[in-house]
């Protein structure tokens, strides 16, 4: 019988160790299953394809998360207005990496974990850049090569009934 | 255009020099979609070759009019979303927000273009439906939507809901009123008892515009009501599992249908009761939790927030 774990430790891809309490690591439904999982001793959980820049993040993202949690079952299960307000406030700082590397990367890293809340806050970030804008700020801001003919290009701005400007 | 030599962009801080986006599979970008409004949506369809079918397969329509330079644009946009997307998914989702300013625009133009497009939602028998009309408040919502087999979740925000003349939602399993004003507490209790597996309800700021009523028919109670709705008064409210109300000020009206609901809804596993300016609540609370007590395993919780006061818990 296995004596209660109350942290696992996760290996970024360059190898470098990272503890994680029980609770942030629930955050993550991969994580979470392994930990439910009895048949499984967990020593050290290897994340290949997140480096360690990238885990630094993760693990920071869910043990605040984590935090939040435990402090509202106390308070009595429920997020008064300025408590979730602060928690969006945070969520809103920490996603303001730079767009390029960090956000991308932090996307594809909160998926191959199954962290919702993240991954869904990443999403959200993406479609922030993207809503309202043209077509054509979209391209410049994303960096997505534009492979319409002109003849296309034309015909199909005439069917939206409106410019790619 | 080809991008030979990488185009560097300067925003604030985002400095892109690769296409990270497209790297991403089909499902990610489409997830990506779905928190947009379809207006954008479909703008990205012009992005590249890639893109153009993107959205196909997105069974969320998202309306919202604050992006929109006039009601007339986004009247027309929502015309021709209902026509032509419908053919390419099954909507699940629909939310149609009015959040804007109607400049001005007569309502009767906007209860016609309203009635119209509660009808076709009916037609695509979506599985939920959030509206909120706040762009056009003092337009009532056309009985049709109360009527409608396949609806599961049912959201709406800043409406007014008249005599209806039957409410049947078979399917229903959650309802969140904000700020709904009912014409009488009949459209209440009909609405209710015309939700047979209802499982979720959430009350806030709902108001009752004739409150009077009960007073000038001599009308005892809300069980008047029920007993004069098509609905059976044995099955009201039985599979209500979850029951909150926010912005509960504990006025008359209020009170009455809290009680009213908490009184029938025998099977509550959760009520969630939250006040957000400071009430006289003792006696109120304590009538509260006792119907709450006739619940098998209920967890209730009363909270009053009020900025500069501490959250107390009761129970």
């Amino acid at each position: 019988m296995s004596s209660p774990v109350e942290q696992i430790t996760v290996v970024s891809s360059d190898g470098d160790e990272f503890k994680m309490t029980v609770a942030a690591a629930m955050q993550s439904e991969q994580l979470k299953q392994m930990l439910t999982d009895d048949s499984i001793s967990i020593v050290k959980v290897p994340v290949e394809n997140i480096s360690t820049e990238i885990l630094v993040k993760v693990i920071e993202y869910c043990q605040k998360h984590a935090d939040h949690e435990a402090a509202t079952k106390a308070n009595g299960g429920g997020a008064s207005d300025s408590e979730a307000e602060e928690l969006n406030k945070w969520d809103a700082e920490f996603m303001k990496v730079d767009v390029e590397d960090k956000l991308f990367h932090i996307l594809m890293a909160a998926n191959y974990l199954e962290i919702k809340g993240l991954f869904d806050l990443a999403c959200q970030t993406v479609a922030d850049l993207i809503k309202g804008k043209t077509p054509k700020q979209i391209r410049k801001i994303f960096n997505l090569k534009n492979d319409f003919t002109p003849e296309e290009q034309e015909r199909l701005s005439r069917q939206h009934n409106c410019s790619f400007d | 255009m080809a991008n030979s030599v990488p185009e560097r962009h300067e925003r604030g801080s985002e400095i892109i020099r690769s296409d990270r986006l497209s790297n991403l599979s089909d499902d990610l970008l489409r997830h990506i979609l779905s928190f947009l409004p379809t207006n954008d949506v479909i703008a990205t369809s012009l992005l590249s070759r890639r893109w153009i079918l993107l959205w196909i397969g997105l069974p969320i329509l998202h309306f919202d009019d604050s992006s929109f330079r006039s009601p007339e644009s986004f009247f027309q946009f929502v015309e021709s979303a209902l026509n032509f997307l419908p053919n390419f998914n099954h909507i699940q989702i629909c939310r149609l927000k009015g959040r804007g300013a109607n400049f001005g625009l007569g309502p009767d133009k906007i209860i016609s273009w309203v009635k119209e497009v509660i009808n076709k939602l009916n037609e695509l028998q979506v599985d939920e439906l959030e509206l909120c009309f706040t762009s056009w408040s003092g337009i009532s919502l056309p009985s049709t939507i109360f009527n409608c087999s396949t609806l599961k979740v049912l959201k709406l925000k800043d409406v007014k809901v008249n005599t209806l003349s039957s409410v049947n939602l078979p399917s229903l399993k959650v309802l969140h009123l904000e700020s709904v004003i009912f014409l009488e507490f009949h459209c209440l209790v009909m609405l209710l008892s015309g939700c047979p597996l209802l499982e979720e309800l959430k009350l806030s700021s709902f108001a009752i515009y004739d409150y009077h009523q009960m007073k000038t028919k001599g009308i005892k109670s809300l069980e008047h009501y029920l007993v004069s709705s098509n609905h059976p008064s044995s099955t009201f409210l039985v599979t209500l599992k979850k029951f909150s109300v926010d912005q509960f000020k504990g006025l008359g009206c209020e009170y009455k249908v809290v009680r009213f609901i908490m009184k029938h809804a025998k099977a509550l596993k959760t009520i969630s009761i939250i006040c957000r300016a400071s009430v006289n609540s003792s006696m109120m609370l304590a009538k509260l939790y006792s119907l709450a007590t006739r619940c098998e395993d209920c967890r209730f919780l009363f909270r009053v927030l009020v900025p500069c006061m501490k959250n107390w818990r009761f129970g």
